[in-house]
Order: C-alpha cells, then structure tokens, then sequence
C-alpha cells in the first residue's frame, strides 16, 4: 500500500474471490454489475492506482445517483472505472461525468427509468481530453479509441452499479440502444470554426469539460452535394423533421454534429453558430398532417397551444421551445456526413469543467498525479 | 402512489430507497399511454375504490 486514503464509505463491502479472471467475470455477470461483456476485476492495487488521478479523499460523497441514489465516492466510481477499462489518467474525466449526472436539469431520475431508448451522451472539451487520447475525429462514435470506448462505458457502470440501473427492473426501456454500452465523443476543436461547446457556455477555452446529453442514436445526416449554407442546412433540417423523436413530445435539446467539412461550408458564408441554431428552429419543423390524428389532438394541441390559435391549417411544430435550446458540435473526420441526435426531451445537459478539490480548474491529469 | 403493473417492481424499490417502505400503492393493468378517453376512464374507475381505501386508512 502506498499510503493513499482508501478510506470506505458506509455499506461498503470488500469481496473475495479467488484470483481467476474467468471465476471472477462469472461471478460479476451473475451479480448484475456488467454490461454482459468482460470487466476487468477491480482489484485493490487497480482501484489504488485509479484514485491517484483524484485529490479529494476517497469516500466522500460526490451525489447520489438516481434510481437508487447510491452514493457516488471516488472509490465506488473508480471500482467501476477499472471494471470498465479505464486508464488511471482517465479518472479526471469521469469524476466530472459523474458530477454531471447529478445535477438536478440533468433529471437522471426519469434518463434512468424511462421506456424511451436514451443513453447518456459524454461530450469531452479542452485540452484534458487531446492528452488521454480522446478521438474527436474519424469514427468519432465508433470503436477504436480506448479512452472513448472505457470512459463511456465507466459511465454507465456508474449508472448501473451506483444508481441502481438495471435493465428490466428500474431501467425500464423497451428496446434501449448500442450507445448504452459506451457514448463518449470530444469536440473537434480544431475544425470547429466556431466557438466550441464549452466556451459557448462561459468556460475559457483550456478548461476541460464534460457535458451530458441524454440522446437517441446518432441518425446520418450525408450531403456531398449542397455548397451553400442554406443548402447544407435545408438537409439537416430535413433530415431532423421526423415525428417520432422523443423530443417532438417534450421541449428538449436537439443536438446536431456538424462534420468539420460540412461546419466549414456554413461558416464561410458568415453563418455564426447562433445563425445555424435560428435556421434549424424555423426550417427544422414538422408539418401537422405527417402526426396521426391521435397525437395531435392529445399531444401536440396541448403541448403548443398557442398554434393553434385560429386554424391549424399551416401549423407545423419545431422540436425544441427556442433556437438556444439546440445543440451543435463539430466532431468528426473528413468525408460529408454529420448527425442529427435527438435527445429524451424532458432534460438538460449540464456542462462541469474538471477541477482540483481547491476549485481551480485542471490544465492537465498531470496536476491529479502530482496531488494525489 | 398509482402505478402500472409492469412498474409495480421499480415502484416498490423506490418507495424503499425514499424511505417510504410502506407507502401504498394502488396498481393498474399495463399499459395506460395509447388507450382512448373510454378505456382510460374503465382503468380510473377498476382502481378508485382502492383509491378511497388507501386514503382512507381503510386498506388491508
């Protein structure tokens, strides 16, 4: 032992198994503390080197996690970092996921037992996320990048193992999605010729951040066609008119990433981000008569009422209340596809910049190490 | 607490994690969304004696 504050929180339990890395999957899986796929067992010397990356004793409470609101510790979250893959440098990241979780316009109480398929989306800015190795680029929401892939899924460990989510019993979703495994992307900064996101929402630009979404499935958004910005945008608003989306039914925060070719297209006609989010509120809309007759009468009637002032000839519904309430991120590779990610509709994301227990902010994991 | 059956499982955990183990909850057959103004009020009235019971006091 090194010395470090292992200190348990209250109903903490040590567990012994023998020291066999199948025995112990086995006896995880049949416990209910994976995802179905094989962990890494969260070893005392694992879980050890995981809170060197933390300055603030091991036992303190960071939230409690809905459904179940478990208590959220450094310890706790870094068994399931372990479990999930996790480099201990990536521990940073997670604790301010985790902060983020519980912050009450999240509402993680129904993202975790709701019926709709949302998972929780890690959005990762400033330069923490370029020094583990965070992709933001090619594939950005695909495999092969192990930062993305272990921080994705160490969230939903969090989730699972601290909040009590478990499929069919308090995660309640009926058909649920892949991103429920690991959903974790950084902005690409680089070619986002705009403000990025955390910079958009009053943080410096060498602040890390971490911002939740809880989203639908990235839906495709290819257009290698269109050169001007309307054009370009005219596509993605198309492509987000659909009726189905859970956000349709609530005021929700619909979320577009922007391919860095198809972000530059937009921005050399002197489109600010704000001009984009305008432009998908107004075009971005939903013609009435694509709505079965039942939910306009019991949905979109009492949800938007003040369009139906008069006739409902004409009225076509937008996906969210106001243009600040959309999303948009740059992420991605070369190539002409962006996406359009609908969220559950009845949250908000919260943005938790990555800091040290005095309160200043984190240039580097280096300065968790040095501490720790 | 009105709960459908298909929630009954996640109601009860909650009920205990809020510290209200003995909260009573009256159940309604699954599903509710989708159904028409008939069959919502058929599920309304199938649960209001048991309804009245519990906030009453009078249920078992």
């Amino acid at each position: 032992m090194s010395g470090l504050d292992l200190t348990a929180a209250p109903g903490d339990v040590a567990i012994e198994l023998a020291d066999d890395f199948d025995a112990i999957n086995e006896a995880f899986y049949d416990r209910g503390w994976t995802d179905g796929l094989p962990i890494v067992p969260p070893t005392l010397e694992r879980v050890e080197a995981m809170l060197r990356y933390c300055d603030r004793p091991s036992n303190v409470v960071l939230g409690q996690v809905a459904p179940r609101y478990g208590a959220a510790t450094p310890m706790r979250v870094a068994a399931n970092a372990v479990m999930a893959g996790c480099r201990p440098e990536y521990f940073p990241v997670l604790l301010a996921a985790v902060e983020a979780l519980v912050a009450p316009e999240f509402n993680l109480y129904a993202l975790q037992t709701t019926t709709h398929q949302c998972a929780v989306l890690t959005i990762v800015n400033g330069p923490i996320g370029r020094e583990i190795g965070l992709n933001s680029r090619h594939n950005v929401f695909g495999p092969g990048w192990r930062a993305n892939a272990t921080i994705g899924r160490a969230v939903r460990f969090v989730l699972l193992n601290i909040g009590g989510g478990r499929p069919g019993e308090s995660d309640m979703a009926t058909i649920g999605q892949p991103g429920k495994f690991t959903y974790c992307i950084a902005e690409n900064e680089d070619a986002n010729p705009w403000e990025p996101l955390h910079v958009e929402r009053g943080f410096d630009r060498d602040v890390t951040t971490v911002t939740l979404i809880g989203a639908e499935g990235p839906h495709n958004v290819n257009d290698p066609e269109s050169r001007s910005a309307q054009g370009l945008l005219t596509t993605i608003a198309g492509t987000m008119s659909v009726t189905g989306a859970n956000h349709v039914y609530f005021a929700g925060e619909p979320l577009v990433v922007l391919c860095p070719e198809h972000a530059a297209t937009i921005a050399r006609e002197g489109l600010s981000k704000s001009d984009v989010k305008v432009f998908l509120h107004e075009r971005a809309r939903i013609a009435l008569e694509r709505f079965s007759t039942e939910n306009v009468e019991r949905q979109m009637r009492v949800k938007w009422p003040e369009l139906f002032e008069g006739t409902a000839d004409g009225v076509r519904i937008p996906l969210a209340r106001r243009p600040e309430d959309y999303v948009v991120v740059v992420a991605g590779g070369v190539g002409k596809h962006s996406a359009f990610i609908p969220t559950f509709g009845a949250t908000r994301s919260p943005t938790r910049a990555i800091r040290l227990s005095n309160g200043s902010c984190a240039r580097s994991v280096a300065e968790f190490a040095a501490r720790g | 607490m009105i709960c459908s059956d298909a929630f009954l499982g996640l109601a009860t955990a909650e009920s205990q994690v809020l510290g209200l183990p003995d909260l009573r909850l009256v159940v309604i057959r699954h599903p509710l969304g989708g159904l028409g103004s008939a069959e919502v009020r058929a599920r309304a009235l199938g649960a209001i004696d048991s309804v009245a019971a519990v906030l009453t006091g009078s249920a078992s």
